[in-house]
Formats: structure tokens, sequence, C-alpha cells
């Protein structure tokens, strides 16, 4: 009854109707024929599913989609023809406020300059450009990348846009960390500084005392040590005991601090017959400890002669102190010429860096104090059984260290210590002052 | 043979009893004068010693008020009258940049302070023996 | 108003016509598409016109309320009857039909 209540005009529309809907089916029949359509959707209980048909470029969408840049196509007039989401995000307007839209409306008037440069010369070759994107309250610094595209139907640019904000912040974090730096530089040198002025003060002023504590109790222990008991005889000892020890901190305490001081001056050293003349002095503690020392042969290398002395000293006379009670002390030093500036470099007769090992059979002692042993004042040992003053490896760390060089140490409790030492053998030439 | 006459500047009251006593113990005893600066050992010898004459020898501690040994030494060897007497110059810690100034400067020897009895003698021996 | 819409004053309410232009990312027919609307929009409709651009690949919600079958897909809300046009829109005059512009 309802159809009899229409009118003819309501057929006719219904008629015209029908045929809109034949003539859209059938233009989209054409479109996809013509290869118009990108995608087709599928309506099935209630969900759309998308079925791009080009999916061949399908992965890279994705990836212009999640990645964390900005991307923008512009065509040859400046609009927006696609952005993906983050630019979005970046601005803080939404995609449909953004595509077909001048991309300069979205730039701050600052960088219209920068823009319209980038923009003109961007069609005949790539060009990068920072500028400034007006976001939502702030204002965003970005890189601007840009590559024109030939495609079939025209050139487009596309354009990838970096968010600077992090970098400057870094680089300004960087600035900020690196004049900290430079004031904890400062004060560090002003320390060592004042650490040296100890040191000197420590050197001179401390020694006179001692120097009278030395003397006046050498004349008591001359003029009465035999109406002195047992006792007294061993109080007066300790005193004149202590008193060398103290003397021996001093000393090396000043060759410490003198070594901070010091300018490096480099001659050809032959560390073979720096370690002959040490065994001859040494020749007293060798014979005592029944000691067997044997030297394989060193190098010549660019040094400071004193200063190897006193590495070698230092180590040597450790390699004796540190033996195991009952056992001939045995103590192996070896040269070798490497390749590289590492203990694990290859050997080389030609190498330019030669690694000098001191073996001993000493005591040795727990690797898990390794790096305590070349700090100041660390003794591993203790002093009742083992004479030092705790400075001798920090100054030895030391000269190593003014020679450009390394130094290691391997050892094991109740078996023996090796110390090696890399050294360059040539050192550069000091530039005059 | 007559004593010898040693002119010792020390700031160090400890240090003038000791060289007095050790120099006196000589076979040939050192007459030791004593001066707390540099600056009064200039004063004294333009006095004369106070009417004894110049000393044989100066022995000047480096580490002083008012005039230090170097100050003191480089004075004595500008003066005509008094540069001809041997200066010897001591120091708590006699570094070689100190020992090389001091023999520049005209010095016979530089040494450094004695820390036992032995050394004190030691050392007037060798300064006795070295202006006879 | 719709839900998905933040910008608080619909421009949609006072243009003569309004359309929407449904993409699928940066696709050739896609980027085609939104060139040759808004050439023909600045040609033929001037500011009579409201065009919204809408990427289903990024705002696939948009999607439920139209009945897209293929993209890219432009639709006419007004004037007049709902009128829907797929493929690139590079044939002017078939463009201007559905907006019912041709004479």
């Amino acid at each position: 009854m309802e159809r009899r209540a229409q009118t003819i005009e309501d057929l006719l529309r219904e008629l015209e109707e029908t045929r809109q809907q034949l003539y859209e089916a059938e233009e989209t029949i054409e479109a996809i024929r013509t290869g118009q359509v990108d995608a087709l959707v599928v309506h099935s209980e209630g969900v759309h599913q998308l079925y791009t048909l080009q999916s061949a470029d399908h992965a890279y969408r994705v990836f212009i989609e999640k990645m964390s840049e900005g991307a923008i196509t512009l065509n040859e007039s400046g609009l927006v023809l696609y952005a993906n989401t983050q630019f979005a995000t970046m601005i803080g307007h939404p995609l449909s406020g953004i595509i077909g839209l001048p991309f300069r409306n979205f730039l701050t008037p600052e960088s219209h300059p920068a823009y319209d440069e980038l923009f003109s010369a961007s069609w005949s070759t790539d060009v990068k450009a920072e500028v400034e994107l007006l976001g939502t309250g702030s204002r965003v610094p970005v890189q601007l990348s840009s590559t024109a595209l030939e495609l079939i139907e025209g050139i487009s640019l596309c354009v990838i846009i970096t968010d600077l904000t992090a970098q400057k912040n870094v680089r300004q974090q960087l600035e900020h960390s690196n004049r900290e730096l430079d004031q904890l530089n400062k004060s560090l040198e002003a320390s060592n500084h004042d650490l040296q002025q100890f040191a000197s003060v420590a050197s001179h002023d401390l020694q006179e005392p001692l120097r009278k504590i030395q003397i006046f109790t050498n004349i008591l222990s001359n003029s009465c040590l035999h109406k002195l008991n047992a006792d007294e005889t061993r109080y007066l000892n300790k005193v004149t005991a202590s008193a060398s020890r103290m003397k021996e901190l001093i000393r090396d305490v000043l060759n410490y601090s003198k070594l901070s001081a010091s300018e490096e001056r480099f001659t050809r050293t032959d560390l073979d017959v720096i370690v002959k003349e040490l065994l001859e002095d040494l020749e007293l503690m060798i014979t005592e400890r029944g000691a067997r020392i044997s030297n394989a042969g060193l190098p010549s290398v660019d040094a400071n002669p004193g200063q190897m002395r006193q590495v070698f000293q230092n180590l040597l006379s450790n390699a004796l102190k540190f033996s195991r009670p009952g056992i001939a002390p045995e103590i192996r030093i070896t040269g070798r010429k490497l390749l590289h500036p590492g203990f694990d470099s290859v050997e080389h007769p030609e190498g330019p860096y030669c690694l000098i090992s001191i073996q001993d059979n000493g005591i040795g002692f727990d690797e898990k104090y390794i790096y305590k042993i070349f700090s100041l004042f660390e003794r591993l040992h203790t002093k009742e059984h083992y004479e030092g003053t705790g400075i001798g490896l920090a100054i030895t760390k030391k000269i190593v260290d003014k020679h450009r060089g390394l130094i290691q140490v391997h050892s094991t409790e109740g078996v023996g210590t090796c110390f090696e030492i890399i050294l360059p053998v040539l050192q550069p030439e000091k530039k005059p002052a | 043979m007559l004593p010898r006459k040693i002119l010792l500047a020390a700031d160090d009251s400890d240090d003038r009893e000791l060289f007095r006593l050790y120099a006196a113990a000589r076979p040939v005893p050192g007459l030791v004068h004593v001066a707390e600066n540099g600056a009064e050992v200039i004063e004294l010898l333009s006095d004369g010693l106070t009417g004894t004459g110049l000393p044989d020898v100066i022995v000047l501690d480096q580490n002083m008020p008012r005039k230090n040994g170097i100050e003191t030494l480089a004075e004595l060897k500008r003066s005509p009258a008094f540069r001809a007497i041997p200066v010897f110059i001591y120091s708590t810690y006699a570094s070689e940049a100190l020992r090389v100034q001091c023999l520049q400067l005209g010095a016979l020897s530089v040494f450094q302070k004695p820390d036992s009895p032995e050394a004190y003698q030691y050392i007037i021996d060798g300064i006795l023996r070295l202006i006879s | 108003m719709k839900a998905q819409d933040p910008v608080p004053q619909d421009p949609e309410a006072e243009a003569e016509y309004v359309l929407r232009l449904f993409i699928t990312g940066a696709t050739p027919n896609s980027l085609r598409a939104v060139s040759n609307i808004r050439e023909i929009c600045d040609r033929y409709l001037a500011g009579r016109y409201s065009l919204k651009i809408i990427d289903v690949s990024q705002e696939g919600t948009l999607v439920q309320e139209e009945q897209i079958i293929a993209l890219p897909l432009l639709v006419k809300k007004s004037p007049g009857p709902e009128r829907k046009l797929i493929g690139d829109l590079s044939q002017t005059e078939k463009v201007l039909k559905a907006l019912g512009l041709n004479p």
C-alpha cells in the first residue's frame, strides 16, 4: 500500500538514485581496472578490514608510519600531500588539519627564508636545513632533509623531519658537564699544587726536627748506652729505628712529588747497563739471601736513566724482599720487542715497544688486591715482616706513566709475582719551548 | 797550629750548638763564631768579628730568615774585602739545583745537614782540612 | 560534531560544499588524489568548500562511519544527495560531475 502512496516524483528520484548508484559502481570498477585504487575495504560481521592492492610498498608504509622521524610529501606548490603520524605528533595537530595545507604554515616566520631556500633548491639536489616548527605552545627545532622524487604523475618532495630538541638538550648538557669538568680540573690542579706544596714543606720542615731526633738520640746512645738496662736499650733502639723509617718516608714522598713536577727529559738508555749496576749495588742483599738473578738481556730505550734505575731498584728489591722464608729468591728478568703497546701484542724483533718482565718465586699476593698495589702508601704485607714505605710501587707506576708506558702485575700467593712493563722504544722529540 | 776561626750562620740554635761542640772536639779546634742569619753575617764581618779579624771559613745555612745562604754567598763574592774567604753552604735538602747554583756563585762546597754525630765530625773535619 | 574532530569550531558547518577524501597513506594514487582535489576545489569552489582528508591507515576508526569500499574515496556530503567517487580524481569532469558542478 505504501508503494501506491508514492508520487511520480518519488519514483523518479528513486530511479535517479539507483542510476547514480549504478554509475558509482561502474566508476569504482573502472577505477580499480585502471589502477587508481589503493585499497579495498571489506565489511564483515561489523569489522572493517583494509586490503591494500599495492602490498609491495606496505612494508615501507608501516616503516614510515612507525619511524621516530616525521615524514611528509610535498607537491610542487608546497602543499602537504602526505604526513605520517609522527609529524602530526610533533606539531600537535590532527592529520586532517595538515594534509592539503602548505607546509610553510607550520613553520615559525623566522624559519621561512631557510625553508624557501630549501624548497627551491630541493628539486634539483638533496638539501638539509634546520628550521623551527610551530608546535602547540612551543617551538620545535628540527632538521629537514629533502629529496625530490619523480613519479609517473609528476615530481614531489619527500621531506624527513628530525626532532633536534633532544639533540640540542644533549648538546647543552654536554656543554654544561664540560664546564663542570673544567671547574673540577681547575680544583684538581689547585689541590695537586697544594699537595706539592705540602710535600715540599714536608721534605724540608719535617726533616729538620727529625734530624734533631736522630742526632740527639745518637748522642744519647753514644754517651749512656752502657748505663741502660736491656729494656731501656731496646726503647732507645726503637726511637732510632722509627726515626730512620720516618726519614725514608719523607724521602719517598719527596721523590714522588718531584716526579709530578718534573719535566720529562729522555735520553737513549741501555736498560741492561742499569740492571747490571743495580745488581752490583744490591750485591750484599743478594748474597745475604742466596738469591739467583738471571737477566736474558734488555734493550736500549728513550728514557730518564735515573727514573729507570728507580723502577728496577723498586721491583728488584721488592722481589728480594718478599721472598718465601727458607726458599732462595729466584728472579728472572727478560726483555722482548712488541709490535703494539699492549700485553697481548705480537712479538717482533724490530717492534717499536719493549716488554720487560721481572718474575720472582716469592710470597706473592692475592690478585684481588691488584688495584691497590700501585696506590700511594698501600702495603699488602705487614711491615713487621717486610720493610718498605708503600710508596715504591706508586713511584714505579708514575715513572712508567711518564714514559707513556704500561705496567701490570700477576701474582699467585705462595708461588710468585711477575711485573710486566711496556715502554716505547722511542719517545717523541720534545718541542723546544 | 792556631785554632781556625769559623763563622757559622744558622737560624737554628741546636745546629749552632752542635757545630760548636764538634768543632771544639777536633785535634786542631775550630773556633766558632755564630750569626743567626745572612744579614748578621755581613754585619759581623764589617765589624771585623768585633776585633778578632776575618774568619778562615764561612759556613752558611741555606734556609735562613732575612737573607738566605745563596743571597749571602752572592753578596760576599761581590765584596772585594770578603770574596777571598772560602764559603760552604749546607741545607736540609741539598738538591742538585742548589748545588750547581752555589758552586757557580763561588761556594767551595755544598753539603747536606748531618744527621748523626759521626756525620758532624766528618763534615767539620772536611771543612777544616779543605782550608788548611 | 564528531568525537574524533579536535577542532572546536567545525568549518564544515559553514561551508557550502562539504567534502571528505579518504586515502591510504603515501601511495601514489592517494597522493595524486590529494593533489587533484585541492586543485579542483581551488579552481571551482574557492571559498565555498570544506575538505577533510582522512588517511584511513592512520585514523582507522573513521572508516567505520562511512560506507567505504575502496580507496582513495571522495565523498560529497553536501549540498544535495551524498555522492561518492573512487580513484585518483585525475579526470576532472568526473569529479565535477560527482560534485554536481557539471553543466
